[in-house]
Order: structure tokens, then sequence, then C-alpha cells
């Protein structure tokens, strides 16, 4: 028997929890979308499912992946945020995705501080970096409203990336 | 508050373990993976996408509740191939699937696994039917599909990743339970 544990938990807004088959629709509809260049998109709706079932493998190998960021009040899919180390990064990462309709809301933004929190208190990753394509400007301006800098330019999968390194957020966060 | 991920049950056999997929065998897959003998089944591949395919048969055990398997070879702990039932989105039915890994041809292990997998998935999930989808060109696996006592369908099944398979239908449950 295998098992593995997903932590799920709130913030102000939102609910940091694991995908559900019922988010599949709206995770289909971003990787449609032009939106979804950036993270390895676009991609069919049996692609989508695959980077679902990805990020249930990713904690079952590794102990932290993405959650998927939901309304807390509808549970309604608003994009993903978490940790990513695959064979191809340098180090552990922040991630973060948000779909159309969460722009401008400071959801990114609200999702990936619980998430950096997280990984600084639980998972013993402090001081993170964050991959951003250089034309991602929207992210960059988010990366910098969390405090991280721009530290090199860097590659990822084939990708010329900008690494932007958090601050060490500890206990405190 | 927290998302508890479904059981992966072990199975034995007379010389292997069905268990469950873990970081361990992705030594192994990588190998695989980046060998020619990966081309019927999506490679080869990265050891970035092979880990993404690892990370991906974990989760289809979440999803669906049911996945592949971990096929060790029981008196070594080696990993041999990777079997079991596998019916992601956008799959034409819920499928056996067996991958063998390199240096494990030729000794019945898919065989011996695909059997023990079958026998799971007709007992414990209750299919009805199954089928195993066979790259065009892969012989041995179709051999392998007509040992298991299954006959071949008129259509076939083309994927993006995989190319055109061959279809072939298992003998329904009253016939090898």
């Amino acid at each position: 028997m295998t098992t593995y544990t997903i932590p799920e938990f709130s913030t102000d807004r939102l609910l940091l929890r694991a995908p559900k088959l019922a988010d599949l629709p709206r995770v289909t509809e971003f990787f449609a979308s032009e939106r979804s260049h950036i993270v390895g998109g676009p991609l069919n709706a049996r692609e989508a499912s695959r980077a679902m079932m990805q990020i249930y493998g990713m904690w079952a190998l590794r102990g932290h992946s993405f959650w998927y960021i939901a309304d807390k009040a509808t549970d309604i899919f608003l994009g993903w945020t978490g940790i990513i180390n695959g064979p191809a990064w340098d180090e552990p990462e922040l991630g973060w995705t948000v779909v159309e309709e969460a722009e401008g809301k400071s959801i990114a933004f609200e999702a990936a501080t619980a998430a950096r929190a997280y990984a600084a208190t639980q998972l013993g990753y402090d001081g993170v970096i964050s991959y951003i394509a250089p034309q991602n400007s929207r992210s960059a301006t988010l990366a910098k409203r969390l405090g991280a800098s721009f530290e090199r330019e860097g590659e990822l999968l084939g990708h010329d990336v900008h690494v932007y390194r958090h601050p060490k957020v500890g206990a405190a966060a | 508050m927290s998302f508890g991920a479904q059981n992966i049950p072990t199975l034995t056999t007379e010389r292997l373990t069905l268990r469950a997929l873990g970081a361990q065998d992705f030594a192994p897959l990588c190998e695989f993976y980046a060998s020619d003998r990966s081309k019927f089944v999506g490679g080869p591949a990265t050891a970035e996408a092979t880990w993404r395919n690892l990370a991906g048969e974990i989760g289809h055990w979440a999803l669906r509740g049911y996945g592949r398997w971990a096929v060790e070879e029981t008196a070594t702990g080696k990993l041999a191939g990777v079997v079991g039932p596998w019916n992601p989105d956008g799959w034409p039915e819920a499928e056996l699937g067996w991958d063998l890994m390199n240096g494990f041809e030729g000794k019945g292990y898919a065989t011996e696994a695909a059997r023990a997998a079958r026998h799971f998935a007709y007992t414990e999930l209750n299919w009805t039917t199954a089928i195993s989808l066979v790259a065009i060109d892969n012989d041995a696996s179709a051999a392998l599909a007509l040992r298991l006592g299954c006959s071949e369908e008129n259509e076939r099944f083309t994927h993006e990743r995989h190319g055109t398979m061959r279809v072939f239908r298992h003998p329904n449950p009253e016939a090898v339970i």
C-alpha cells in the first residue's frame, strides 16, 4: 500500500487544494487559450488532464507540487501555485498561474504568498526562486511585489528565463 | 484539512511484485525512455518528460481509482516493467497496458503481470471488457496480446504522441477468471 497526502488550506479569499475532476473543464479551457503558452500550452483536453494527473504524482514523488487555487466561497478553479522541482530545474521553484478572470484581483499574490510561506515553514524551502519568461511582465511585476528580485538570466526546457530570488520568509510568514 | 490519495494495492504473482510506482523507479524509467525501445510508447523522452510520465502514472490512480503498477522482479527487486489498467481522458476505452524495461524481455514477465492486472480489472474493478493498444510496428507486443487470448479489432486508434495503434480485445471475464 502506498499513500501520500496533499495538504489543503485557505487564505482570506482562497482555498489551496488538490485538483479535482470537476476542475477539468476550466483547466482545459485555460490550456486551450493563448494565455497558456507561458506554461507549455496550448494543450488539448487530454494533455490538460495529463497535466492534472502529473500534479498528483509530483506530490507523491516529491512531497510537494502545485495546489489548485479555488475561490473559497464557490470552489471554482482560478489557477495554481506551489513548488515544482523537476529534473531540469536548478532548485525548487515557486510557480503561479491564474486564469484570466482572476487577473487584477491580487489572487495570484494571495495564493503565492501562502504557498511560499508553506514551503518555508513546512518544506524547508526558504528563499526560493521563480522562473519567469522574459516577456511575461505581469509575472515579473508580481515577483517584485512579492519581494523577489532579478538574480540572473537562465534557461529552462529550452526557453530563456529570468530567475527571480525570493526573500527568506521563515517562520514569521 | 488534506486530500488523502487513494491507497495503491500490491499484487504478487509467481515471480513478480506489482506495487505502486515511486521515486526509485525514475532511474530505470529514464534508461528505458532514453532507448529506442520506448519508440512504441511515445519515446524516446528526456529525463524531464520521463519524470512527468512517472508522475502521471501515479496521478492516474488518484483521478481514476486505479492505474498501472511498477512490476518488480521479486528475486532482485529490479523494475521489470510498468503494467496495468489505464484509461486517461481521451482514451478510447479502458485499456490494459504493458511496458517492459530494457533487459527483461523474453522471460514471460509481461504475460505474467498482464494476467494479474487483467484479473484485478475484472474482479476488483468489475470491468466487463478490456482492450490493449499496440503500436503498428510493435510485433512483440502484438504477439503478447495474442498469447493473452486477445483478438484484433478492425478499427485503429491514433494518438498524437503514440501514433496509430492496433486495438486488441481481451477475452471476456467469464473466459479468464
